[in-house]
Formats: structure tokens, C-alpha cells, sequence
């Protein structure tokens, strides 16, 4: 009787998996076509229809999210420069100002190191990252320092915008950001036991929580709300250990890896968002 | 109603629970954030406590699913700190309906002890009602020789309260070692990393989940183990939480067992990053396991004070 039991058992996963393998050959199809066709069109084209479609978005949100966080699994192999751009635009023109990245890639199998991408900021720990249109006004000779950051409504890549560009703040999470720096702070608050601060954090609890809370947004260089919303690249929904702390009431969304993300992915992540309501234990 | 239900299983059922049991691995922890039974009480326009009262029915139910399934420890989220938030007669009834579920228990304390069942609270219970924290005291040390089924029972629990909570002890070891006159033992600056404060967690005893099991369809984990969850599967349904039948409960297992082998690496990895960093810190050192010691001690005695008020 268990033999019998093991081989349906076998035969079951044996199914699951043959599915799983023709869904994902599917998903990587239907990703190849897609690229092939934003290769085909123009990038001015492609950024036009983007656009469009994250306005109409923008329009129809009830709210977004002030933080984004992108979690790469350790065996996605999709996510890449152009793919985290392509986000970052995105973002931009829907008004999201902040986002983190927690890639679990080790260098050398995918990893993605911003500042390949972005700009540092001098002694800060938070990067940012420009849209194309605001590079190039900075390279023409004769744009304002005024509005080095911002563009005007108008036209720019051929197509009309409704709304202004902007940069965006990105953080590069690492898992030494997690659990490593609670105990961190914690190390510190021992350090100093003796001192009266520390001493009249211990009254009370909530003193403490604030007082934590503080301390790790310092060492993060987050001087934004937690994130609010997630998505996570892997095949399986997980956190990898991500923010701990800040990570409480993070929506997330998993995409699977491999499959096509493009800008109606994005939007409808934002839908999604925008129609899950916060009961804050209420 | 019982804190484990006589379900009666059907055939399919039954070769079904069978045959996921024996092919692969099944989670040695499972989490349940119970959701959706205020949702469901509207849904069937009754009281809102009445569907909490059949959302605990089915934590019931789940309950024996998991003792037949041979899950070993289960932690569930029954109320958040968060939900003193509530009306004054939410939160009263959700106090009446932990009294008289706390009393059932201490009444059937010995079918408990017959199936093994170890229960313990996580969470501020100092911020409870006293009767309750009594009747939740005793019920922790009347069961505590169990260990066939762990449930944990965050009651008055946010993560961030817990890590605080973490954070303190360790901050406050000092004074409670002045206080009975010991002044050797002392933590050094050294010994506090990531190691130390997972040990200074209510959850010390516990492995981290390897499943966390969300109903109504929210994705977030409302402060919810967070510290514990970091390479566990996160599994989302849309099903109200009373609601849910033994096929939801296979669902998750299934998906478990698919994802747990992808993300084998990913633990194994942390496992011995884990284990390297205890190695570094000296954290197997008498100083720190006397820490520790003496952390279980404290904490059994301030149960034994509350059991006895």
C-alpha cells in the first residue's frame, strides 16, 4: 500500500512539474515575443505607448505607493540593468520618488550593482538615478541650473507629457541591512547602557522602538517611509531576509522569474496596490 | 468547541494526506495569519464575534489536519498589538472569547497532554487583562512537559515589539544580574549580533516557520514574525480564514514542498552563515549560554508569578 501511495505520489509531482515546465516555456515564449517586438519598434515609440498607458494609470490610482522594493531571488537570471531602467522610468512617471533593491545575486552570477547606473551623492548612502530627458537638458549648454532636476511639461522624445520628470532615490539593500544592523543598534545602545539616554529609553518600550527605528533609517540613508509596496522576482514568494524591520506592512507581489515584466505588469502591480486597503489593526 | 476537532476525514481525503506525507517533505513549522473573520461575520450578516468564535472552529480543525499530517509546530496570529486599535466592545469580546478558550483548555488540559500538545503565548501579555494573563499562564506551564505539537499563540504580538522586546532584555540584563547580586557573567560588547538577539526573541525555543499561510487575499504580513520569516514560504489565499477547508490546507503543503526545494540553497547558505557567525562570537561561550540560562529562568518565574496572582 505505500508503494502504491509513493508512485501517486511520484506521478503527481512528475505531472505538476511537466506543467510547471511547459507554463514556463510559455511565459519565456510570450517574453521573446515582446522583447522582439520592443526591439522592432522604435525606443521613441515604445516610450510613447509606455507612457500612455502609466499616465492612464496615474489617473485612475487611488493612491501609490511613496516606496517601491524590488527583491531579486538568488536563482533569477532576469533581472538585469535595462529591466531595472525600464522600472525606474516607470516609476518616475507614475510618481514614485523612492526605491530600494534587494538583489540576493552573488557578483559575478547576475548581481546588479547601481552604481553602475545611478549617481552617489556625495557622502550619502542613497543613490540617484536620472531619466534619460533629465541627462540630456544637463548636457545641453544652455539649461537652467534652476531646473536641472525637473523638466517642464512639454515635449520631449517626440511625445507630449502630462506630468514632469524626476529623480528617483534608489538604495541598494544587502542582507547585512537586515537582521546584522538591528544588532547593530543594539550593540550601540549596550555600549552606551550607562548614559541617561539610553537609560530613559528603557522606561518605556515605545521610546526604545523609536529610538531603534531612527538609528536604522540613519544607517540606511532612508529618510523616506517604509516600503509600501514589493515585487519580488522569483519563482516562489519569499523575503531573502529583506528589512525586517521596515518590511511590516509591504504589500508584495511576486512575478515570476522569467517571464516577460513590462509597463502593463507594472500597472497592474499598481492596481493591485491601489485597491488593497490598509485596515492598520483596525 | 475543542482546541483540536475530531475532523472527520473523508477517503479522498485521507489518501490524499497520505500520499503528501510520504513523497516529500512536509514543513516541520507552519504559521497561520487567520484574516477575514470580520469579513466573513458580515458576509453572513452575524456578529463579529461570532465569526471569530468559528474562525477559532477552524483553527480547530487545522489543528488536527496538522497533527495528522505530522506538521510539528504551528503559530498562529490571534491578535496584534495593533488591535487595541479596535472598538472597546470588539476588543472586550475577543478578550471573552480568549477567557473562555483559555478556560476550555485548562479544562481538557488532558486531551492536550494525551496528543501531546505544548501551548505557549507570544507576545506583551502584560498588556492583557489580568485574569486573562493568569488563565494564559497557567495554561503555558500546565502543558509545557508536551513536545508532540507545539502551538504558539501570539497574543498581544507585533514583530516590532518582539525585536524591542529582544533589544531590551539584552539592554537590561545587567540591572536584572545586580539585582540578585551577580556580577560575574556579563555580556560583552562582542558577544550582541543577529545570533544573540534571534535567542532573546519569545520565540527561542522555536525553529523559524517553514510556511507562513495568509487568508483573504492580503499580501503584506501585518508584523508577523518578521524577524523569523526570512527563508520561508509565503503562501497567499483568497479564502476567508473561516472559511477554509483541508483542500486550501493540502494547497499550501503542496506549494511548500514545490518551492522548498528551490529554495534549499538559499537556506543552507544561511545556515552556515549563521553557524560561522556563532563561531566567531563565541557564542556557544559559557558567558553567553549562561545569558541565555538564565533568560529561561527569569522568564519561567515572571509565568509562575502570573499563574499564581
Amino acid at each position: 500500500m505505500e508503494l502504491l501511495y509513493q508512485l501517486l505520489g511520484r506521478l503527481l509531482f512528475l505531472l505538476v512539474r511537466i506543467y510547471e515546465l511547459l507554463w514556463l516555456l510559455h511565459l519565456r515564449l510570450h517574453a521573446l515575443v515582446c522583447r522582439s517586438y520592443d526591439y522592432w519598434r522604435s525606443k521613441a515609440a515604445r516610450e510613447r505607448c509606455e507612457r500612455a498607458i502609466l499616465e492612464q494609470c496615474n489617473a485612475e490610482l487611488t493612491k501609490r505607493p511613496q516606496h517601491l522594493v524590488i527583491v531579486v531571488s538568488p536563482e533569477d537570471r532576469t533581472v538585469d540593468v535595462p529591466l531595472l531602467e525600464r522600472i525606474f522610468s516607470y516609476a518616475c512617471i507614475v510618481n514614485i520618488y523612492h526605491i530600494s533593491v534587494y538583489d540576493t545575486r552573488e557578483r559575478g552570477s547576475g548581481y546588479v550593482d547601481l552604481e553602475e547606473v545611478c549617481e552617489r551623492m556625495g557622502e550619502e548612502r542613497s543613490l540617484v538615478w536620472r531619466p534619460h530627458q533629465i541627462k540630456e537638458q544637463r548636457t545641453k549648454p544652455n539649461s537652467s541650473s534652476k531646473n536641472s532636476n525637473m523638466l517642464p511639461k512639454g515635449e520631449a522624445n517626440g511625445c507630449k507629457h502630462s506630468a514632469q520628470f524626476h529623480e528617483l532615490q534608489v538604495n541598494q539593500i544587502s542582507a547585512a541591512d537586515g537582521h546584522a544592523l538591528i544588532a547593530e543598534v543594539c550593540r550601540e545602545l549596550y555600549d552606551n547602557r550607562g548614559t541617561p539616554l539610553v537609560r530613559s529609553l528603557l522606561d518605556k518600550r515605545e521610546e526604545l522602538t523609536n529610538h531603534i527605528s531612527t538609528q536604522l533609517a540613519k544607517r540606511l540613508g532612508l529618510t523616506v517611509p517604509e516600503p509600501e509596496l514589493g515585487i519580488i522576482f522569483a519563482r516562489q514568494t519569499c523575503t531573502y531576509g529583506l528589512l525586517p524591520w521596515h518590511v511590516r506592512f509591504t504589500e508584495f507581489h511576486t512575478h515570476v522569474s522569467g517571464s516577460y515584466f513590462g509597463v502593463k505588469t507594472f500597472a497592474n502591480v499598481l492596481y493591485k496596490y491601489s485597491r488593497c486597503e490598509q485596515r492598520w489593526g483596525k | 468547541m475543542s482546541w483540536v476537532s475530531d475532523y472527520e476525514y473523508t477517503f479522498l481525503q485521507r489518501q490524499t494526506l497520505r500520499v503528501l506525507r510520504i513523497c516529500r517533505h512536509i514543513p516541520h513549522h507552519v504559521a497561520f495569519v487567520m484574516d477575514g473573520n470580520r469579513r466573513f461575520a458580515k458576509s453572513k450578516d452575524i456578529d463579529k464575534i461570532e465569526g471569530h468564535s468559528r474562525g477559532f472552529e477552524k483553527l480547530a480543525d487545522c489543528l488536527n489536519w496538522c497533527l495528522e499530517i505530522g506538521i510539528r509546530e504551528v503559530t498562529t496570529f490571534a491578535f496584534s498589538i495593533e488591535n487595541f486599535k479596535r472598538s472597546t466592545d470588539e476588543v472586550e469580546g475577543l478578550f471573552n472569547l480568549a477567557r473562555e478558550k483559555f478556560s476550555k483548555l485548562l479544562e481538557e488540559s488532558d486531551r492536550l497532554n494525551e496528543h501531546g500538545i505544548r501551548i505557549r503565548v507570544i507576545g506583551s501579555i502584560e498588556l492583557l487583562p489580568q485574569d486573562l494573563q493568569k488563565l494564559i499562564a497557567t495554561a503555558m506551564l500546565r502543558t509545557e512537559r508536551n513536545d508532540k505539537l507545539f502551538l504558539n499563540i501570539a497574543f498581544s504580538y507585533t514583530s516590532r515589539d518582539e525585536i524591542t522586546q529582544a533589544v531590551e532584555t539584552v539592554l537590561n540584563h545587567e540591572r536584572h544580574l545586580e539585582e540578585i547580586g551577580d556580577n560575574e557573567d556579563r555580556l560583552l560588547s562582542q558577544d550582541i549580533n543577529e545570533r544573540l538577539l534571534e535567542e532573546c526573541l519569545y520565540t527561542r525555543h522555536s525553529s523559524p516557520p517553514d510556511l507562513v499561510f495568509r487568508t483573504s487575499g492580503e499580501t503584506r504580513l501585518s508584523d508577523f514574525l518578521m524577524w523569523q520569516l526570512s527563508s520561508s514560504v509565503l503562501y497567499f489565499t483568497n479564502v476567508l480564514w473561516p472559511q477554509i477547508t483541508i483542500w486550501n490546507f493540502f494547497a499550501s503543503i503542496f506549494v511548500y514542498q514545490r518551492a522548498s526545494c528551490r529554495l534549499e540553497a538559499f537556506r543552507g547558505k544561511e545556515r552556515i552563515r549563521s553557524a560561522k557567525l556563532a563561531k566567531i562570537s563565541d557564542f556557544y561561550s559559557s558567558r553567553v549560554q549562561t545569558f541565555l540560562q538564565k533568560l529561561d529562568i527569569f522568564r519561567r518565574k515572571e509565568l509562575i508569578k502570573l499563574a499564581s496572582n
